[in-house]
């Protein structure tokens, strides 16, 4: 059974561990918020793109980039400050979104896995899309460290502050990646694993780096252990099993690092 | 050698009947003085978008916060962000294995301090650095941007300060005179 769902088992546990990575940066600069708005933006443009007859992969591929480029200008600017101005738009998305998908049935059965999504539903050539995907930011993440490191910290001290004038070949690789990630693999996995872990870590680990290290890790094995806990019962769905996981290792980690610092 | 005049004022200041330009040229250091609210970190902004127009690179350390931090990370891990050596003259005395979390205003302010003299920049635009330092800790600040200046001519520094401590050396804008 766990040789039948091992790629897509693979995928999403690299994909978490990626997404936690990059959910550091989005709680340091506190734009958490801003997934969604997000989410609802995408699945906006991915119905707008299916009403225009784009369909399949390359429908989910171009409302990924165009959510993207959006996203990267949240990231970048300031123009939607209150966390309800964020709520409000993510209301009306979403209200929109609804009509849109209830004019067109079809719509709002191939839409539904953006909204809970099930890791275990991920075809063969989605997943190895999430592979190479979770590689490639773990490549950004990697190169353009030190510069959104810096970035994220100057944001944390001081709201949203003159950043380098170079393009955002980062922010936008990363947003790309998040985007197909909250369209293919769906809003409660991809959120979860950018945010769960890392806020839950961060509370015991004194340094960036082990805080890091222990956010991957929990990300990973969780998505491991939910998955495994999904094949062994078919009333046990394999996102919303990784979540709790998730959250139960990261808890577990802050417990034991609090025992041993005190031993 | 360059001279950069601010000219594009916001409407703030205009409406102040502003008359006098300020000019910044390299090498020199400049104290901007003034009550609060009459718009020192503005005039700061303006700066720094005047030296973006003028194509000279700035670097503008706004005031120091002090917000919940939602994440950890220590002084070094801040420092090393900037890309500034740990035996840095503002630095070497402190514990960067300290959490950023738990460090006080001055530590925080030495790293911040530290790292900005990092950035490649020929401006730096400074806003009340010292506000939360002790006498020592101001004069250190005050030599280590002396030393900054001095080892590239290029170079210009625009500081907002309450304090005259340290700053005797500077070219001063009174900026409730100016208005």
């Amino acid at each position: 059974m766990i040789s039948l769902f091992l790629l897509p088992m693979v995928a999403s546990a690299l994909a978490a561990g990626s997404l936690s990575l990059i959910g550091r940066h989005l709680i340091l600069r506190r734009v958490g918020f801003y997934l969604l708005p997000l989410h609802q933006l995408c699945v906006f443009v991915a119905i707008i793109l299916a009403t225009l007859s784009l369909e399949g992969s390359a429908l989910r591929f171009m409302a990924a980039v165009l959510s993207s480029v959006l996203f990267a200008m949240f990231l970048r600017s300031s123009w939607v400050r209150s966390e309800h101005g964020l709520l409000v738009i993510y209301l009306v998305l979403m209200a929109v979104n609804f009509l849109m998908m209830r004019l067109n049935p079809g719509l709002e059965f191939s839409f539904s896995q953006t909204l809970f999504g099930d890791i275990a539903l991920l075809s063969q050539d989605l997943s190895i899309l999430l592979i190479l995907g979770s590689i490639a930011s773990l490549a950004l993440l990697t190169i353009f460290h030190r510069r959104l490191f810096r970035e994220s910290f100057q944001s944390a001290l001081h709201g949203n502050t003159a950043r380098d004038q170079t393009f955002p070949v980062a922010e936008l690789g990363l947003g790309l990646f998040v985007s197909f990630c909250l369209l293919e693999v769906g809003f409660l996995f991809s959120s979860a694993a950018l945010i769960l872990a890392p806020l839950m870590v961060s509370s015991t680990f004194l340094t960036w780096k082990w805080m890091s290290v222990g956010s991957f890790l929990c990300a990973t094995a969780g998505t491991f252990a939910g998955f495994w806990l999904s094949t062994q019962s078919e009333q046990v769905a394999a996102s919303p099993a990784a979540v709790v996981s998730i959250s139960l290792f990261s808890a577990a980690v802050a417990l034991l690092r609090k025992i041993l610092f005190r031993c | 050698m360059w001279t950069m005049t601010l000219t594009n004022w916001p409407p703030v200041f205009l409406a102040q009947n502003l008359r006098q330009t300020i000019e910044i040229r390299s090498g020199g250091l400049v104290l901007v003085q003034g009550p609060n609210g009459v718009g020192k970190s503005t005039l700061l902004k303006c700066l720094a978008m005047e030296a973006h127009r003028s194509g000279i690179k700035s670097f503008l350390l706004p005031q120091l916060a002090n917000p919940q931090f939602p994440l950890s990370l220590t002084l070094g891990e801040a420092l090393n962000s900037f890309g500034a050596a740990p035996d840095d003259f503002l630095v070497r005395h402190l514990d960067l294995n300290r959490s950023w979390k738990t460090a006080s205003g001055g530590e925080r302010a030495r790293v911040l301090i530290s790292g900005a003299f990092h950035q490649p920049a020929k401006l730096l635009l400074m806003d009340e650095p010292d506000q939360s330092l002790d006498g020592e800790s101001r004069r250190a600040v005050s030599i280590a941007i002396q030393n900054w200046l001095s080892t590239n001519p290029e170079r210009a520094c625009v500081v907002v300060s309450h304090s005259e401590v340290g700053w005797e050396s500077s070219q001063k804008i009174l900026l409730e005179e100016v208005l």
